[in-house]
């Protein structure tokens, strides 16, 4: 028996219950009346008759009235309540959606409607404070570095011409760098809101992190932070912007100065030559269905990294995958319980066109295959079977094991809460309170991506946190770099 | 002439053209100075100077076309534009209306002077070796 048919059984039962209820009372009373009948009257009878069938209707019409109430006006009321709410703007709002019942179906929809449109109203918050702070950037940076230049020239003209007063000297040293350093924040308001390619050449990872440090020496200085470098030797010269990969190597040491606090600590700075297979490692930049629709989805992220999305259908309900970009890698998430099964067809959520593969089948357990069209990476394949891992990509798998510099920051300091993780590289995320701008990680990764290089946290709470940035030695040419916004596919 | 002036600087913020005009004068040069593109192209040191700082967001007439009708007149004298807003995309444009150089705001002392010095010596060793 279908649920959502169930409430029309359970109302038409206790229909004929009643009914029963009244026929079999009113039967009773017959035969009563045939056995009795010399004993009784008959008006008594008739009015005895009166009474019990009265009582049978009024007694399946409590019970039809309870059943309604349970089945239809309590779940409709309930309704009715988070609609209101909604409506009073409460985008949090969920109504219980348990039973099978039409009526369960309707709260499941409403839910699943409450939902995105939750998840819309944040996007286009998100989306509406980047254009804003695009905006706000360029007015600032306009407005902010007229007067930044009077400062400065007159700062630094003075304080060459000081230099037999040292006392003097030091004090317009300190406005100097100061007006250096809002010059920085208002040029990373500028990157940020429009974050440049950058211009590669040959750098030395070791030189741009000793410049990096020796920009913020004094500010470490000052913090009672210690720095502990291991800096490899002949590292090779790595494809890169000298001047954004400084700012990442700032950003992040300054970050976790900003962990470590005000009791001091040590930053740990390294620097290394690895290998790391493209499995696990290499992110899908691309994917596109046989129609060529794009099924990356910025607005869905998995880790850091828009999603690959696609819809799943099975026999109740339909389900949207949101496949792991991260090639080998298999933390997908989908949006309904994906049910076990033989029904496992995949289609593109835009033109509907399927994805599996006539022609092949999963070399671990033999159920379909589905694959997306990933650029330079030619075809990336799946295995359909819910709990099966199996992937593919001949070009990644022919490619092994690519080389990346890489620099470690790892500090002393608090860590960082799991449930911080994800959102690290968002825009406007910041867990410092009125101390961060929250652009400061958004950029670093805007960089390290635009160099089609990888960076990743480790980190657990009150045991200090490394960030690992690697760039690739042999770069496949980066997809535009997005930042890790919720919903907002490109810069203002 | 009975006036020579070496540099033009065209900056509606009057913080920037003082602070220009003081380091360049303490580098031995003589600066002109005008608040807007009309009255720079009005200024009798346009046709005179060996060069000209001009940026780019004026009130009246853009930046840009200021340039250009500066170089329109004077096709051989380093403009460099100086801007708060320093792009890419500004720098190209900039370019493209005739500039010589580009210089992002704020500037320090040492910044300003470095990108002068290193424009006036390209025209010198251009003058030079139109003379020899």
């Amino acid at each position: 028996m279908k649920p959502r048919i169930g409430i029309i059984v359970v109302l038409g039962v206790a229909v004929v219950t009643a009914a029963t209820v009244g026929v079999e009372s009113v039967l009773i009373v017959r035969a009563h009346r045939q056995a009795l009948h010399a004993q009784l009257t008959q008006g008594a009878d008739q009015r005895q008759m009166v009474i019990l069938a009265l009582l049978a209707i009024a007694a399946s019409s409590l019970l039809l009235w309870g059943l309604i109430g349970w089945l239809v006006v309590r779940p409709v009321g309930r309704l009715i309540s988070g609609t209101r709410k909604v409506a009073a703007g409460d985008l949090h709002t969920m109504i219980p959606d348990s039973d099978g019942t039409e009526l369960g179906d309707l709260a499941r929809a409403f839910n699943d409607m409450v939902k995105r449109l939750g998840e819309a109203q944040r996007q286009l918050t998100q989306a509406d404070k980047l254009a804003s702070v695009g905006r706000l950037a360029a007015g600032v940076a306009h407005e902010i570095n007229n007067p930044l230049t009077g400062v400065l020239t007159y700062a630094s003209f003075l304080q060459k011409r000081l230099q037999d007063r040292p006392e003097m000297a030091q004090d317009l040293e300190v406005v100097v760098r100061e007006t250096k350093r809002c010059r920085e924040i208002v040029r990373g308001l500028l990157d940020f809101s429009r974050q440049t390619p950058p211009k590669s050449q040959p750098t030395d990872l070791n030189e741009v992190v000793r410049r990096g440090v020796a920009v913020i020496m004094n500010q470490l200085a000052l913090r009672r932070v210690a720095l502990d470098f291991d800096l490899a030797d002949g590292m090779r010269p790595v494809p890169a912007d000298p001047n954004q990969i400084q700012q990442v190597v700032v950003n992040l040491i300054l970050n976790a100065a900003d962990a470590i606090g005000d009791g001091g600590g040590t930053i740990h700075v390294r620097t290394a030559e690895v290998e790391r297979p493209a499995r696990g490692h290499t992110v899908i930049r691309s994917a596109k269905c046989p129609k060529g629709c794009d099924l990356l989805d910025p607005g869905s992220r998995i880790g850091r990294h828009p999603g690959i999305k696609v819809i799943r259908r099975q026999k109740d309900h339909d389900a949207v995958v949101l496949m792991d970009p991260v090639y080998g890698r298999v933390n997908h998430r989908a949006s309904a319980v994906l049910e076990d099964g033989t029904i496992s067809e995949y289609a593109c959520p835009l033109c509907r066109t399927r994805l599996e593969l006539p022609d092949r089948k999963c070399r671990d357990c033999g159920a379909p295959v589905l694959a997306v069209n990933a650029g330079a990476f030619g075809r990336v394949e799946w295995c359909t079977r819910k709990g099966c891992h199996w992937t593919r990509c001949e070009v990644l798998d022919a490619r092994g094991s690519q080389e990346f510099a890489e620099i470690i920051i790892g500090d002393t300091g608090k860590g960082i809460a799991p449930e911080d993780l994800d959102h690290l590289f968002e825009p406007f995320f910041s867990t410092k309170g009125h101390h961060g701008t929250g652009l400061g990680l958004a950029v670093t990764w805007g960089i390290v991506e635009g160099h089609g290089g990888t960076i990743d946290v480790h980190s657990e709470l009150g045991q200090g946190a490394a960030f690992v940035v690697r760039l690739p030695h042999a770069s496949p040419a980066p997809a535009g770099a997005a930042p890790p916004a919720a919903g907002a596919g490109g810069m203002p | 002439m009975s006036e020579r002036w070496d540099v033009l600087v065209i900056d509606d913020e009057p913080v920037v053209r003082d602070a220009a005009r003081l380091v360049l004068e303490q580098e031995g040069l003589r600066v002109a100075v005008a608040a807007d593109g009309d009255e720079g192209l009005a200024h009798e040191a346009l046709d005179q100077c060996r060069l000209v700082l001009c940026d780019v967001m004026l009130p009246g007439r853009d930046g840009f076309d200021v340039v250009a009708d500066i170089r329109a007149r004077r096709p051989e004298v380093p403009i460099v534009v100086i801007t708060g807003y320093a792009t890419t995309a500004m720098a190209a444009r900039a370019l493209d209306s005739g500039a010589t150089a580009f210089l992002a705001k704020p500037f320090d002392e040492e910044e300003l002077l470095e990108q002068v010095r290193r424009v006036l010596e390209r025209t010198d060793a251009a003058e030079k070796e139109g003379r020899s």
